[in-house]
């Protein structure tokens, strides 16, 4: 396919195997070594670019994993690379702190780290600990033990708190053109759009009407497949398990939509990434345990691709959004070119990995009911930041009069799909909000999951953390009982 | 100018140098995206890709190997297995029981048996899985346990003792036994194990490898090829990361890509995928070790026995070396006067354990700082209080005899004591712990004294080959490997300073077999020791050289007599008159043209060394690096999860020749020992199958699990006893910091019950860990 963007400075037309992921492209095209793979699977940070995309509010730069994003979601963009982020012969800001406060050692991971800070520093010059430690929460250091890395971008912080001016250096100077010269990029051309479906195995429908031409014209719907942000399935390519025949990249469809609130509902479309979950107000204020589950996801480099509605079609067991979206009544809304259907969350688990979506059909959006309730998540997994949980849970509850009324409890990690702990649920549901309860409770909780032992923990560990999590939930949300 | 002005003089541009943003090229390249790693070279013409088909058992014979639907597949251009090695078919050093191929048996899950060389990674890899291998599956040995029972050792056992540990038993209050484990760990260098080879003319051959010991990969790829180290050179720019992963380890990968380079005349690349990586190299030593120990009611130790069981896996690799320092690590900083050590290197049917920052000593001094704890818990005293009474004073000789000169594990106890106001700390962790239900807090410390110098005494030297250019900058070649701890550039500014010229001219090459022959790894923290040493020997001979001619051409100049001759920024001068001065660049230059030569080979062999494992008495080190740290930890008891909430380390670099270098390095070190002892767990099946392959399943710390508040203080006296320019080697002691973290893990989880009870609490201190020991106490109250 014929692709066009902005490498740092330049303007780039190529001719890309869409199957090819941006670090190969990067590295083995464009000879940019600098950007480096260790893991090919986004855990470690080393791969890591500054993407920049234009939208209504201007050019906005991510953080993004190169060796998890397709090379032909390039079109129109602008890639920013450790050569790009400084004007001439100076270095950037950032980079001449990292270099006066050895945040290098090995070297490594030095180009991931410095553009994941970029980014961060593009959006807010003057980042709190926190907003450093999150913009890191996807890049490993195995040398430096990070407190030079944090020092660096600490310092670069207080010149700017120092010295407004400098502000104005975190931007290389060429940037201010690259909207412009984006604008000028054309369309995709994707020469294979004129050959028949059966032929093509790589397709970018541009609208729903094409996706559903595409969705009913193949032999055989069940070697299609449909990614999003494409932060799951590559990993299986890149390692070897996985090797899709036919994929269908959905993110350039128009009719996706991103996150709106109306009438008692906030609808979240199938173009919301998991960034875009944590950064909205509206969904942070109805649906706080959202909010924290999306934040201890994976890493900012992979929020910022990865979709909720891709999330939800994953259909991981221990997928940490799902237990918060099932206790808040999520409802997933399904099209095909028969129409819209509506499927309750708690419906589209059918097995391991397996939902109700029908071969014919896309996730367009997920809409929860903005309820009047106590939630929480919890996650447990061997490390707080980017890992897998063992056992993640979410509890809604409403409480009347000092009675517990409709609890919603669910587990991620204890079976093939996520698991509604009813029993558990049922026994707390008009009892007299107390600590005797919770524990009893959190027994319950216990036996009622059937979870297995695998590498991330014993099956008696995820049994307790079950039990564990009850309690948790509560002392978050009433304090005053354990006291 | 009198001669203390002078002296202020060269001070003050001492100053300014320290003052100036880094001139650390190689971060400046780093920070650029511009420094390169073996497969960020531009690749040769014809470059193919070699990879492995590897044992999926754990131990079996090996029927057949059938490679013919392979070898059709197109872009495949040969696949080699045991009967093409032309040379020795053996990797071992001292024990020879490593095959570059195995002829019969397979010893581990990911041995390679054949390697395979295609046209892309995609084709090779596909030929891996058309090449079928029929073995007959054998019984594993996949547990400490099971080697122990079946007798499995690579070497035998030995140890070492001091005084008369049953009189001190029968002397002593109280006698505790008990068993301490230690767990594994990955290295996770970022960069994986990678070689390129590229053939020469007639038997030449290249090795660029991501090695840290060039003269072994030269060794061992001359012994399979069956050609002289002459024709193998071995070239290494930097490494992205090793921490011992890539010291003996790297022999393997380098040695596969020689054998397939030697057959098929093409520049080959082989590199390990993260998850190859990951399954198939060996980790630190997993240590079980049982431990008796006497003590009295003041908490004095008066004897204590212990022998370490070590997981050292298929082959013996560098385990010997690895027991031999937990052996004389196994008292730290304490003086125990009768003491009775005993090591047993196991065999089992696991890839080859092999070296890891510490190299066998955070193993030996887990169980004493264990010993210590429990001691406290037995009199109901505080673990510091124990290590005080313990701790090592200036008069105290080691148990092999070497006499510790300037040991100050005390005083740097009680200045940490002070600095954290340890008294009142203590008191505000107990009372945190008395108003919270879920969480508790923890305090642990941990004091280190790290014997510096390779225990196998003969590899204690370094080289290296300096040229001062006509134009005054100056190449050095050094013996030791640059993996991130800035070896080069602790070499460049000994060698800078040395010869007086700005830190920018200088230029540190890659380590080269043909520039320095013969080189010793670079580990055991020696590596800017040796190195430095040598360069600077180098440095000063030329120096040396230049220096009449120095005399000759100031008087000239100047018309007046030259005196003592200096060297700095750039310029040579007398003395007495610093403004009348020469360039470097002028010297070198009539230097040159009046035929003197300026170039110098350097050597350094550290002195005073000595060692005989057959009495156990000697001096194994050439001094030691001394400091202790202090950690807080908050866990929730709910999940598990624990969060270091402060970290205090003092240690002593004493002169060092880069601040911030050395800072790194004890930053870096300690959070990769809270990693060892909190985060980081190597899970095996039943069949021996690493099932923590990648870095989805094992969880090395991240940035969020650094320390809330944490300070470094570096002690930078002047001693007597320390490595080059009175520095001290820095590179691993820090690593032992981690285990402080650990104790206080457990002290945190022990304040449930009021101190009274231990908590059974193993390492890595994951939640699951952590829940598990919190269960263990409740069923013993219950």
């Amino acid at each position: 396919m014929k692709i066009s963007f902005y490498l740092n400075r330049d303007l780039v037309h190529a001719d890309v195997d869409p199957h090819l992921t941006t670090l190969v492209y990067l590295r083995e095209s464009r000879g940019l070594t600098g950007v480096k793979e260790s893991c090919n699977e986004g855990d470690c940070g080393a791969c890591v670019i500054a993407l920049g995309e234009r939208t209504e509010q201007g050019m906005c730069y991510h953080a993004v994993n190169s060796c998890l994003y397709p090379v032909v979601r390039l079109h129109g963009k602008h890639v920013v690379t450790l050569e790009g982020i400084h004007d001439a012969d100076e270095l950037h800001p950032l980079q001449a702190a990292m270099e006066n406060e050895h945040g290098a050692q090995c070297g490594f991971c030095t180009s991931g780290i410095i553009l994941s800070l970029f980014c961060l520093f593009l959006r807010n010059a003057t980042p709190a600990n926190e907003d450093i430690l999150q913009a890191l929460d996807g890049s490993l250091c195995r040398c430096t033990g990070y407190a030079s890395i944090l020092r660096a971008a600490r310092s670069v912080a207080a010149q700017v708190r120092m010295d407004e001016d400098i502000e104005n250096h975190l931007t290389p100077a060429y940037f201010s053109g690259i909207p412009e010269r984006l604008d000028s990029i054309d369309e995709l051309i994707d020469e294979n759009r004129k050959l028949a479906v059966a032929a093509r195995d790589y397709f970018i429908p541009e609208d729903l009407h094409e996706l559903f031409e595409i969705l009913e014209n193949v032999d055989n719907p069940s070697k299609l497949t449909l990614i999003s942000g494409d932060t799951d399935i590559m990993v299986g390519v890149n390692l070897g398990k996985f090797q899709p025949q036919k994929i269908v990249d959905l993110h350039r469809i128009r009719e996706f939509t991103c996150i709106s609130r109306d009438n008692g509902l906030i609808t979240i479309g199938a173009r919301a990434t998991l960034s875009d979950v944590l950064d909205n107000e509206e969904v942070r204020r109805s649906f706080p345990a959202l909010t924290e589950a999306v934040r201890q996801m994976c890493s900012t480099p992979i929020r910022n691709v990865a979709t909720l509605v891709g999330n939800v079609c994953t259909a991981s067991p221990i997928a940490d959004a799902i237990p918060p979206l099932l206790a808040y009544g999520a409802t997933v809304v399904v099209q095909s070119i028969k129409g819209t259907r509506q499927v309750p969350l708690r419906d589209w688990f059918k097995s391991y990995r397996k939902t109700a979506l029908g071969h014919d059909e896309v996730v367009v959006a997920i809409e929860i009911p903005i309820i009047d309730c106590l939630a929480s998540f919890e996650k447990t997994g061997k490390r707080k930041t980017l890992d897998i949980a063992t056992v993640n849970s979410a509890l809604a509850v409403q409480v009347m009069k000092g009675h517990f009324e409709t609890v919603r409890l669910f587990f991620g990690g204890v079976a093939a799909v996520p698991f509604e702990a009813e029993m558990t649920s049922e026994f707390l549901t008009g009892k007299e909000a107390g600590e005797a309860v919770i524990y009893e409770a959190s027994r319950i909780a216990a036996k009622e999951i059937s979870p297995l032992s695998d590498v991330r923990g014993s099956l008696e560990f995820r049994r307790q953390l079950a039990a564990n999590h009850i309690i948790k939930h509560f002392t978050k949300l009433m304090p005053s009982l354990f006291e | 100018m009198a001669v203390k002005d002078i002296k202020k003089l060269s001070l003050e541009t001492l100053a300014q140098e320290q003052q100036r943003p880094t001139a650390d090229e190689a971060i400046r390249l780093h920070v650029k995206g511009e420094s390169r790693f073996i497969c960020d070279e531009p690749k040769p013409e014809r470059l193919h890709y070699a990879t492995v088909v590897v044992s999926p058992y754990a131990h079996a014979r090996i029927k057949q190997i059938d490679a013919e639907t392979a070898k059709q597949i197109d872009g495949v251009v040969g696949v080699f297995t045991w009967r093409d090695i032309p040379g020795e078919n053996e990797l071992g050093i001292k024990i020879k029981d490593e095959p570059l191929l195995p002829e019969n048996i397979v010893s581990y899950i990911g041995q390679p048996v054949a390697v395979i060389v295609a046209a892309t990674p995609a084709i090779a890899e596909r030929a891996c899985q058309a090449v079928s291998v029929d073995y007959e599956v054998l019984e594993p040995i996949l547990t400490i346990e099971r080697a122990r029972a079946k007798n499995s050792l690579l070497a035998p056992e030995f140890g070492l003792s001091a005084g008369d540990t049953e009189k001190g038993f029968a002397e002593s209050d109280y006698v505790l036994e008990g068993v301490i484990t230690s767990c594994a760990q990955e290295h996770l260098y970022f960069e994986t194990q990678r070689v390129r080879a590229i053939p020469g003319e007639g038997a030449e051959m290249l090795l660029q490898s991501s090695t840290q010991s060039p003269s072994e990969v030269q060794t061992l790829a001359a012994r399979v090829l069956g050609v002289d180290r002459k024709d193998i050179t071995v070239d290494v720019k930097r490494l992205g990361g090793a921490f011992g992963g890539k010291e003996s380890a790297a022999g393997l990968w380098s040695c596969l890509a020689a054998l397939v380079c030697y057959h098929l005349k093409l520049p080959i690349e082989l590199k390990l995928s993260r998850e190859q990586d990951m399954a198939w190299t060996g980790k630190r030593h997993p240590f079980e070790s049982s431990f008796k120990v006497g003590f009295d009611k003041a908490g004095r130790i008066h004897a204590y026995a212990v022998e370490f069981d070590a997981d050292g896996g298929a082959c013996a690799d560098l385990t010997m070396a690895i027991m031999q320092r937990a052996v004389l690590h196994a008292e730290n900083a304490y003086h125990i006067p009768n003491i009775k050590v005993l090591a047993r290197p196991l065999k089992t049917n696991i890839a080859p354990n092999t070296a890891f920052r510490g190299f066998g000593a955070p193993q030996g001094v887990f169980v004493i700082e264990s010993v210590i704890q429990r001691i406290a818990r037995k009199l109901g005293k505080d673990p510091l209080e124990i290590r005080k009474l313990n701790a090592y004073q200036e008069q105290d000789g080691a148990p092999y005899g070497q006499q510790l000169h300037e040991a100050n594990v005390l005083p740097l106890l009680e200045r940490l004591e002070e600095h954290t106001d340890y008294q009142v700390l203590k008191e505000k962790v107990r009372e945190f712990n008395r108003h919270q239900r879920f969480i508790k807090r923890g305090i642990g410390i941990v004091p280190v004294k790290f014997g510096i110098s390779f225990t196998t005494p003969f590899l204690n030297q370094g080289s290296a080959l300096v040229h001062l250019y006509a134009d005054g900058s100056v190449s050095v070649s050094h013996g030791g490997i640059e993996m991130g701890q800035s070896v080069n550039t602790k070499v460049a500014r000994i060698v800078a300073a040395e010869m007086g010229v700005p830190l920018q001219r200088v230029k540190i090459e890659s380590h080269n077999t043909k520039r320095t022959a013969n080189t010793s790894p670079t580990a055991a923290s020696t590596g800017a020791d040796i190195n430095g040493n040598a360069a600077r020997n180098a440095a000063r001979e030329i120096i040396d050289r230049l220096r009449p001619l120095a005399v000759q051409l100031l008087e000239r100049k100047y018309g007046h007599a030259a005196k003592r001759i200096l060297f700095e920024n750039g310029y040579a001068f007398s003395a007495d008159a610093p403004q009348e001065r020469l360039t470097l660049r002028e010297l070198a230059v009539q230097a040159w043209q009046s035929r003197i030569d300026l170039s110098a080979h350097g050597y350094y062999s550290t002195p005073r060394l000595n060692f005989d494992w057959e009495t156990g008495r000697g001096t194994p080190f050439s001094y030691y690096v001394y400091g202790c740290g202090l950690v807080v930890a908050e866990v929730d008891l709910l999940t598990g999860y624990v969060t270091l909430k402060e970290a205090h380390l003092i240690h002593e670099t004493a002169q060092t020749v880069d601040e911030r270098v050395d800072r790194g390095q004890i930053e870096g070190a300690f959070i990769q020992g809270v990693g060892w002892c909190i985060f980081e767990e190597v899970v095996y099946d039943s069949q021996g199958k690493n099932l923590t392959e990648s870095l989805t399943t094992y969880k090395i710390p991240a940035i969020g699990d650094i320390p809330e508040k944490w300070s470094i203080e570096m002690i930078q006296a002047e001693r007597e006893f320390a490595g080059v320019k009175g520095s001290k080697a820095v590179g691993e002691p820090p690593f032992l910091y981690g285990e402080a973290a650990f104790f206080a893990v457990k002290d945190a989880i022990e304040s449930i019950w009021d101190y009274t009870i231990e908590a059974d609490l193993r390492m890595p201190a994951t939640p699951e860990s952590v829940l598990r020991a919190i269960d263990s106490v409740s069923n013993k109250r219950a």
